[in-house]
């Protein structure tokens, strides 16, 4: 594939996006930033209950080469 | 040009393909009726980022001038395709659907793609998505740079994300394939909400270079098509080892259908909670159809259920985590505000206040996860369940709504393999099964890594005894 779009072809382009269409959807009972705050609590509380054993390695592994 | 129907734009790659060999058409007719089909539809059903009708045209006359040679390079020379806006191609813009990055545009290709251009596959065009994969999470449909996803069965209904556009396009017809990424559900959702077929591959399986980064041990790149053969046949092009992914596995897939194992010795588990409590009322007679067509194969048949962890907690931790830390920059200096919707705004930024701890504490359980996974599958083969439990939600709903009628089964079932499979870099593959509320459903099967043959077998045998993978929407005027 050669042919390759010019920088004012590009800007062009970007200028004529749409906006996302926003959707009136009702707001969240809980604001956003607080609810997502909220979440990563109920994910560590959740991963709390594990019992998870000392020998037990992270699932990234780091190999020497 | 020639005179192209239906019956072309819904044709699978093998029925294109002898199509071009017994010279009732050539690459190029291919690439201007396609080019057109996605230009005109594309843009309606919100599926299209950016057309490459011109730079196909192009190519086809190569693959017409090869073919015309008989210079076969395999079963997709020739066969129009489109791309997750996800993967670069060199010189375009690439905006992962996404405001901050409208104006992106990189000087090479992603491998995936550099694999079908070079066998002679036509690129048509560059397809929408959920702003940066939903990495911090959505609620909107609308979350995307070209606007909701609409499903062409009922354009009110959403198309499933992330890979929303590649959905679309294989469901009404505007490419015969698309590529697609999955870090946790983004291939198997739309694909079951949009009635095509879905292949997920084993993590590793598929380079991932020169696509956005989400998630580094959880994304895999794989295909939307029109039937189980037509995804083996692609994931086989795609598939193998790569230098510069990390994740590579250095493996390659190979479809040989010729020896696949016989039904009879495959072990296929289920959980009756699945299909009898899980799934939505109006979907149920569906779901229990299919499991009946299944088990009708000759397979053997277990009742089975997944260990339990915290499976939504775990990839929630882990991918909103790796997706705050990919796009760091991007919320540190306030251009994340530029996306649509507040949900993956806040989490984002929310994911740079996980600490440290919890994030390897989540990646601790996810090697138990892996573990537990291994023991299960030492009885069962491969794991059954609906994709989704429902249809497509409506666009104008928030997608976290409360399911409609119920409370949530007591019995766990199958119910999490989607984030219990992504954790664990399962292979899945998503087959058209039905309808609810004349809207298409899903089902998925699970199975071990690099078990992609076994997904294969069943799923072509079920493709061969229904129907439900060779019926077309609608095509919106």
């Amino acid at each position: 594939m050669s042919q390759k779009i010019t920088r004012r072809t590009l800007a062009a382009m970007v200028a004529a996006l749409p906006a996302a269409a926003q959707q009136t959807v009702a707001a969240p009972a809980v604001p956003e930033p607080e609810a997502a705050l909220q979440r990563i609590q109920r994910n560590a509380e959740q991963m709390g209950k594990v019992t998870l054993p000392i020998t037990v390695e992270p699932a990234i592994q780091f190999r020497a080469t | 040009m020639r005179d192209f129907n239906a019956d072309h734009f819904f044709a699978t790659i093998p029925e294109l393909n002898a199509g071009m060999k017994a010279r009732d058409f050539t690459a190029v007719d291919l690439a201007e009726a396609f080019g057109d089909r996605l230009e005109t539809l594309g843009p309606k059903y919100n599926a299209l980022a950016l057309s490459l009708r011109k730079p196909a045209i192009k190519s086809a006359k190569d693959v017409r001038g090869d073919m015309k040679r008989e210079r076969y390079r395999g079963p997709l020379q020739g066969i129009p395709f489109g791309a997750k806006d996800l993967l670069a191609v060199k010189g375009y813009p690439t905006t992962w659907g996404a405001k901050p990055y409208a104006a992106q545009v990189f000087d090479y290709t992603a491998k995936a793609v550099r694999e079908l251009e070079d066998t002679g596959g036509l690129l048509m065009g560059k397809l929408a998505m959920v702003e940066l994969a939903g990495g911090g999470g959505y609620r909107l449909a609308s979350a995307s740079l070209q606007g909701p996803g609409l499903n062409p069965w009922d354009p009110s209904r959403w198309s499933g994300g992330s890979s929303s556009g590649s959905a679309i396009a294989v469901a009404a017809g505007l490419v015969t394939y698309a590529l697609g990424s999955e870090t946790s559900g983004s291939i198997l959702t739309p694909s079951a909400f949009c009635g095509v077929t879905g292949f997920r591959p084993t993590y590793g399986l598929v380079s991932r270079s020169g696509a956005m980064p989400l998630s580094w041990s959880m994304d895999k790149i794989g295909v939307l098509g029109r039937s189980v053969e037509d995804c083996a046949l692609v994931l086989q092009q795609i598939s193998g080892g790569d230098d510069d992914d990390p994740g590579s596995a250095g493996k390659k897939f190979y479809y040989a259908p010729q020896f696949a194992r016989a039904m009879k010795d495959i072990v296929i588990g289920y959980a009756p909670v699945d299909f009898a409590e899980w799934a939505e009322p109006a979907a149920r007679p569906d779901f229990q159809r299919a499991l009946e067509q299944i088990k009708s194969l000759g397979v053997e048949v277990r009742e089975t259920r997944l260990p339990d962890f915290p499976y939504g907690a775990l990839a929630n931790t882990i991918i909103t985590a790796d997706g705050a830390s990919v796009f760091e920059e991007l919320i540190r200096s306030g251009r994340v505000k530029e996306l649509a919707d507040p949900h993956q705004i806040a989490g984002l930024e929310s994911g740079l206040e996980i600490r440290a701890n919890e994030y390897l504490k989540a990646q601790r359980i996810r090697s138990m996860v892996k573990q537990a996974l291994r023991e299960l599958f030492i009885d069962i083969d491969v794991l059954v369940t609906p994709s989704r439990f429902g249809p497509a939600p409506k666009v104008s709903e928030p997608l976290d709504h409360p399911p409609a009628a119920g409370p949530r089964p007591q019995d766990r079932g199958l119910s999490s393999l989607i984030p219990a499979g992504n954790l664990a870099g399962l292979p899945a593959i998503s087959l058209p099964c039905g309808f609810a509320d004349g809207l298409p459903l899903g089902i998925s099967l699970v199975a071990r890594p690099f078990n992609e043959t076994m997904l294969v077998a069943i799923g072509r045998e079920f493709q061969a005894h229904t129907d439900w993978h060779r019926r077309r929407p609608p095509v919106m005027a």
